[in-house]
């Protein structure tokens, strides 16, 4: 009944990140909203954008891309559930400033492009434009080191449970 | 099994689905969200995400087990009372 999200048993497996977007990679602490700073979501980073390109953190699934294209979920072949949510309170945009360019169910790879955001439109209407990226199944991570600073290859590394 | 209306403008997207996968983590049986004749896992929010739930959306609720309906009954409500 749950086959979308039936987990595969691959023991000490690893799941590489890359930022989500060009930009600096900071704490989820500094999100300016509970649900991500107090990891209410789950554990991550985030990204300060500066270019408006949202590629796949890792090769996966899509899971969702939400309808106003805010926000799309990612399910690894390993299992892991990967959350990207562009920008603060973007939910109230309906859409506007982003432009989806895959759909739902599609295959991706690591750095393939998801969602175009107008980073100059969005930033001027929405509270904030840091970037969460969240892991949703935290019962899947065993151990997890970020790596903070601008435009690094890798931002967080994953160990599989 | 309970039925929710949803009444959130925006739809159930993270905030309101980590509100439901949260409630329904305390329950230790299974929990089901269903839409149309598609079930969903109610303690997994990116489970919850994938349903795609707009306003006026209808979800019944399915829990299993030791006080089924009383979850049932609290996810209903809180489906029902998410506003934003």
């Amino acid at each position: 009944m749950f086959g979308l999200f039936k987990k595969k048993e691959e023991k000490g497996s690893f799941e590489k990140l890359i930022p989500v977007m060009a930009g600096e990679v900071v704490s989820i602490d500094q999100v300016p909203d509970a649900v991500f700073s107090q990891k209410m979501l789950g554990d991550g980073f985030a990204v300060k954008p500066t270019n408006g390109t949202v590629v796949s953190p890792v090769d996966g699934t899509i899971v969702q891309i939400f309808p106003t294209n805010h926000a799309f979920g990612i399910l690894t072949d390993s299992g892991l559930e990967i959350l990207v949510h562009i920008g603060i309170d973007t939910v109230d945009l309906k859409g506007e400033g982003f432009k989806r360019l895959v759909e739902p169910d599609t295959k991706v790879k690591a750095g393939e492009p998801i969602v175009e955001v107008d980073l100059a439109f969005v930033g001027e209407r929405a509270k904030s434009l840091i970037t969460p990226v969240v892991i949703t199944n935290k019962e899947k991570v065993k151990q997890m080191t970020t790596h903070y600073g601008a435009n690094l290859p890798v931002a967080a590394e994953i160990e599989i449970n | 099994m309970q039925e929710a209306i949803v009444k959130s403008k925006n739809g159930i997207h993270a905030r309101p689905a980590s509100m439901i996968a949260s409630l329904a983590n305390q329950y230790s049986g299974e929990i089901a969200l269903i839409k149309g004749e598609k079930s969903y896992n109610a303690k997994s929010i990116m489970s919850i995400m994938s349903m795609g739930l707009q306003e006026n959306d209808l979800v019944k609720v399915e829990a299993k087990g030791d006080g089924a309906e009383a979850i049932e009954l609290e996810i209903q409500k809180i489906i029902n009372d998410i506003q934003e």
